[in-house]
């Protein structure tokens, strides 16, 4: 029996240093999945919280020769999913981007970080979650595919619109080096809504 | 480097291919940035998309994080726990009360049977109108059936009332004139009055039956057998 596996069948029993060990193992990656896809800081910490409640519920459900990061990320990533049914009904804000660590400045890194995440934020949701597991969880394809449970061509298309629209934004917002403002052809295309 | 539509995709594919880390940028593909300023800001966005895990670190959970979680759980979990109690407990309560019902209805038929049996020779045991029923389930039975009784008693006693300065001689011994001397009309109320107490005083039990019967029908006749409720 694999470490995952002992750790499992110990939750299983209840004991509370097993489950404890648990979500210390994987609060991170899942507080930054429901970060980044929600980018509310208190939501993302009750998300995380009905992750793993729901994670101690379904254990029984776990198939031991599988990882179990994977398994426990696409849950976070259905709690994220109805969060965002949710709370699509209320009017979009962007000040929550402000609760982003940003690495201490040693340019206009904060500026930037904010602007990438706007430009990240208004993607449609299956577009920015495969985007943040890729460029800020740096998860591979397979892994991604399994997470959002659809094939890796899928996920690689969403990617590269998902770019292509971060792309396009973060040129119109004045972004780049070259302060020309110039919307290429191939990026008019890209053009999505912030829905699902 | 020219710079037609078709160079643009290419350049654009290529950017895809070193974001995916699977292709890098040759240095005679990135000639097309010099004559192209839409692909050179492509690649500019390309390169800030590249630091963008860097330079967004999501905020840290709070230290007793996994404490509360684990607590919630555990809560949650002895809950669920009283839940599945609870349910067990009442299915057990349904199952002993089908039971004891079973017995009861079991205990009513061997009752009927020995009281339908032929009285012993002896001591024949007569019930009587003042005796009350010993029985706790028959003095059940016996209240809506007196209540169907007294409703019956009561039709019959309206319709009867107006017949009462009838001849009743003239009744036994029909002749043409002594008919004659009878209200049709009252006859013809009497006898709607008639019907409709009856109706009146039966339908409880008619309901009831009909009722007993659909249930009958649902559970023990097969699928093939059962008629449609009307």
């Amino acid at each position: 029996m694999n470490d995952e596996a002992a750790l499992v069948s110990r939750c299983l029993r209840h004991e509370p240093d097993a489950m404890r060990e648990l979500v210390q193992r994987f609060q991170n990656d899942v507080f930054a999945v429901a970060f980044r896809t929600l980018g509310h800081r208190q939501d993302a910490e009750d998300v995380c919280q009905d992750v793993f409640l729901r994670v101690f519920r379904s254990l029984r459900r776990w198939d031991p020769t599988r990882p179990l990061k994977p398994w426990i990320l696409r849950i976070a990533v259905n709690c994220c999913r109805s969060n965002f049914r949710k709370r699509s009904r209320r009017p979009a804000s962007h000040e929550s981007l402000d609760n982003f660590a940003v690495t201490p400045p040693k340019d206009d890194s904060a500026e930037l970080a904010q602007e990438i995440g706007r430009a990240v934020d208004l993607l449609r949701f299956d577009h920015r979650l495969v985007f943040n597991l890729y460029h800020a969880e740096g998860m591979p394809y397979d892994q991604i595919a399994e997470v959002v449970g659809r094939p890796i061509g899928t996920v690689k298309t969403w990617l590269h619109r998902a770019r292509l629209e971060v792309f396009r934004r973060l040129i119109e917002r004045g972004m780049l080096e070259d302060g020309t403002l110039l919307s290429h052809s191939l990026l008019k295309n890209s053009n999505v809504s912030n829905t699902e | 480097m020219s710079r037609t539509p078709n160079d643009c995709q290419r350049f654009l594919n290529v950017v895809q291919r070193c974001l995916d880390e699977t292709a890098t940028l040759h240095p005679s593909e990135l000639a097309h940035t010099e004559v192209c300023l839409g692909c050179r800001q492509i690649w500019q966005a390309a390169q800030l998309v590249e630091i963008f895990r860097s330079v967004n670190q999501p905020p840290t959970l709070p230290d007793d994080f996994a404490n509360r979680v684990v607590l919630r759980a555990i809560e949650g979990t002895s809950a669920q726990r009283g839940r599945e109690k609870l349910w067990l407990m009442l299915r057990l309560a349904s199952i002993l009360a089908v039971f004891v019902a079973a017995l009861q209805v079991l205990h009513w038929s061997v009752g009927d049977h020995v009281a339908n049996a032929p009285p012993p020779p002896r001591e024949p045991i007569l019930p009587t109108e003042s005796d009350p029923p010993s029985d706790p389930a028959r003095s059940t039975w016996t209240e809506p059936g007196q209540t169907v009784l007294n409703t019956l008693r009561r039709a019959v006693d309206e319709v009867l009332s107006p017949t009462r300065d009838w001849d009743v001689g003239a009744i036994r011994n029909p002749t043409s004139s002594a008919l004659n001397e009878l209200d049709g009309a009252a006859l013809r109320r009497s006898w709607d009055k008639l019907r409709s107490g009856a109706e009146t005083g039966l339908e409880p039990i008619g309901r009831s039956t009909r009722r007993a019967l659909s249930i009958l029908t649902r559970e023990f006749l097969p699928e093939s057998a059962r008629q449609p409720d009307s």
